[in-house]
């Protein structure tokens, strides 16, 4: 009998192709892929979140994670469609007008692949209304948004401003971050969540879709 | 009048031997001629593809060295920083250290009741004041906020901090420079100050700031302001904030030559433009905090690579940017203290020749007008530290020395009323003995002179007014930025 909490394990100690072997092993010997995720391999997520949190892990030790995560769900992800289980959730992720800066926008991505969302990364220099059109194209259910310069930072309200007159707020919750922004500034601007950093940011993506 | 360093140079402080800046001279060399940096401007293309770069493809647009050589030879290796009303004030050369302060950020840490919140007009007019008075900042560097908070549109509040400044403060101002359109608007107005376009290139009493992205982008933004600024040769401080470990190799070198290579190749692509333009080297070379994966303004390693870049910078005989005043904690406390002595003794100690940043707090979100006078004091007591000591006849004071023979006493001597003014005097930090807080003299605690000074300065100090006809001049110009946007010319209140 397999062990499955191997599969915890090698999620939080970043061995992608230990936790990609343990799970083509549990599908071979047909373990419900639904119960691979939500028993085992959340969990680890959680367990390297929290760790993060309590500042045991450093921020390279988490990617890792992330990406053993992301290896691992590959041969389910296939599965999980062909039962019209839905993914977690789709996110679309960018960076605003103006702003060419993209590591922070990168590292929530990983996160939240990692977490188990489904990414579409519009990239950097992202005009307002290509951020709505993109939640509209991939059904998205979050769109989160970065900026790094308080030059920038304005750019957001505008995106906020768009989304409510095309209607999106009510299916797309918006997460906005970013060093400059402040919790105080996501209120201000009536943003749904905000990320002090990209671990998170993954918690409260979770918590903007379970509240759904 | 210049500054409190003009004899210093401490020069055999050093984080790299010749050997090590050339290895990561050629390092950079290699990276322009065999990586390529992205430039996304079509004039910025065709200039370094007319000078012999292979722009074919600008996302790799290959810059061999001899290029890059040749523009080193006519970057001016000193720029003259001038007052509002064209006198010479900052002399950016040679191992000279001088510091500029910020008026805006996001949030202030209000000095009257030591709590956070949003940071206003009225808060950036005090700055701009706070700048004015202090001795040891000479120069102001605005991040374009005044108004944002208050509902501004966001380009309108980058001009409105810039006037704010104009009015001010007469010392040497700087810009984030919102967008290109900011940028022209600014040097209209302070040609208009100056009596002309060639008058303010002759005596820039204004200097521009990019950034490029790490690693090796030029993004659009930057390099068309770059072209105008170099086109006017006026003085542009270009900056880049790779992060080793995110944006850069984890390892330090590697960090460095990243960096170098963006400067070198913003600096080749000006010279293209205008011979002789200058540019600041602006290196703020960082580690990304792996707990909390942010850009940590006072860590350690930010001293050591901002000090090897100075020492890039003074290989190649360029001014360079440094960084100082700045800390990652929220309250003035240990570590705000700590951090920004350590960051003054690194500036001024590898003479960096510009020193930015100062009175920012946690990772540039907020500014502190008490972390400007706090800093303005750790300033001139590093310069009282780092003095070159003089050795010679009245200082080894022989005679006196026989006069006043064992057991003596100096005290009443003329010597000693002659010399013992070159003792550097706090003003903030406490030196009363005894336990009696509040009571006249001296024995209040650090925290309570810094505030005091703090807001009496705010309160008292009144810069020289801009001359009556040349204010309403630029009033009338800024008038015009409002109805652009087609908005009434009043600043909006609390």
């Amino acid at each position: 009998m397999l062990e499955l909490s191997k599969l915890r394990d090698a999620i939080i100690h970043g061995d992608d192709k230990g936790a990609l072997e343990i799970t083509q092993q549990a599908l071979k010997e047909e373990v419900d892929p639904v119960e691979l995720i939500n028993e085992w391999m959340i969990p680890a997520m959680d367990e390297v979140g929290r760790r993060f949190e309590a500042q045991e892990l450093f921020f390279p030790e988490m990617l890792i994670a992330a990406r053993a995560m992301k290896l691992a769900l590959e041969p389910i992800r296939p599965l999980l469609a062909a039962s019209g289980v839905e993914p977690t959730a789709r996110v679309v992720i960018g960076t605003v007008k103006g702003d060419l800066h993209d590591i922070g926008k990168n590292m929530v991505g990983h996160m939240l692949e990692g977490a188990g969302f489904e990414v579409h990364d519009i990239g950097i220099d992202v005009p307002a209304d290509k951020f709505i059109d993109a939640v509209k194209t991939h059904d998205a259910q979050i769109m989160a948004i970065s900026a790094l310069l308080t030059t920038t930072m304005p750019e957001m309200q505008k995106i906020l401003e768009l989304a409510d007159q095309s209607g999106i707020r009510h299916t797309t919750k918006i997460l906005v971050g970013g060093a400059p922004i402040t919790q105080a500034f996501a209120d201000e601007i009536g943003a749904d969540g905000f990320g002090e950093n990209a671990g998170a940011a993954v918690s409260v993506a979770r918590n903007l879709i379970s509240d759904n | 009048m210049e500054n409190n360093f003009q004899e210093l140079s401490l020069s055999q402080f050093r984080f790299l031997d010749e050997q090590q800046l050339t290895r990561i001279h050629e390092a950079s060399l290699h990276i322009l001629s065999r990586v390529g940096v992205t430039v996304d401007s079509a004039e910025a293309l065709e200039l370094l593809d007319g000078a012999g770069a292979d722009a074919s493809n600008p996302k790799r647009v290959l810059i061999p060295a001899d290029m890059v050589e040749k523009a080193l030879e006519t970057a001016p290796s000193t720029v003259v920083l001038h007052k509002r009303d064209g006198t010479p004030f900052v002399r950016l050369t040679g191992n000279r250290c001088t510091f500029g302060g910020t008026p805006d950020q996001p949030d202030i840490l209000d000095p009257r009741d030591g709590k956070r919140r949003p940071c206003r007009i009225a808060d950036v007019v005090d700055n701009a004041r706070l700048i004015d008075a202090l001795p040891n900042l000479t120069w102001s560097f605005t991040s374009e906020w005044a108004g944002y908070p208050q509902g501004l549109p966001a380009v309108l509040a980058g001009k409105v901090s810039f006037m704010i400044q104009l009015e001010n403060s007469e010392k040497p101002l700087g810009s984030s420079i919102a967008n290109v359109q900011n940028l022209k608007d600014q040097i209209e107005v302070c040609s208009l100050i100056a009596g002309g376009t060639e008058e303010l290139r002759r005596r820039p009493f204004f200097f521009g700031s990019v950034e490029p992205i790490t690693p090796l982008v030029h993004g659009r933004d930057a390099l068309e302001k770059s072209l105008i600024l170099a086109e006017h040769s006026l003085p542009n401080v270009v900056y880049v904030m790779p992060m080793a470990g995110a944006t850069a190799p984890a390892t330090f070198a590697g960090t460095l030559a990243v960096a170098n290579a963006e400067l070198l190749s913003h600096l080749t692509l000006m010279q293209l433009k205008r011979e002789g333009a200058p540019m600041i080297y602006g290196a703020m070379p960082n580690i990304i905090d792996m707990r909390t994966t942010i850009f940590p303004y006072g860590s350690p390693e930010l001293n050591l690579l901002v000090g090897a870049a100075t020492e890039l910078a003074h290989h190649y005989n360029l001014p360079m940017l440094g960084t100082a005043g700045c800390t990652d904690a929220k309250v003035m406390g240990v570590q705000t203290g700590l951090e920004v002595m350590a960051q003054c003794m690194t500036s001024v100690l590898s003479g960096a020749n510009m020193v930015h940043d100062v009175g920012l707090m946690d990772h540039a979100t907020m500014i502190s007008p008490e972390l400007m006078v706090l800093t303005d004091e750790i300033i001139g007591m590093t310069g009282a530290m780092l003095r070159r000591l003089e050795v010679d006849d009245e200082s080894l004071a022989l005679d006196l020395i026989e006069k006043v023979g064992p057991g003596g006493s100096y005290l009443a001597e003329d010597h000693t009323l002659n010399h013992f003014r070159s003792f550097w005097v706090p003003e903030i930090l406490d030196r009363s003995m005894g336990t009696k807080p509040g009571a006249a003299g001296s024995a209040l605690h650090s925290e309570d002179r810094l505030r005091e000074k703090t807001l009496k300065i705010i309160e008292s100090h009144t810069p020289k007014p801009l001359e009556e006809g040349l204010l309403s001049e630029i009033k009338k110009m800024e008038k015009s930025w409002f109805e652009r946007l087609g908005l009434d010319h009043v600043y909006p209140e609390e």
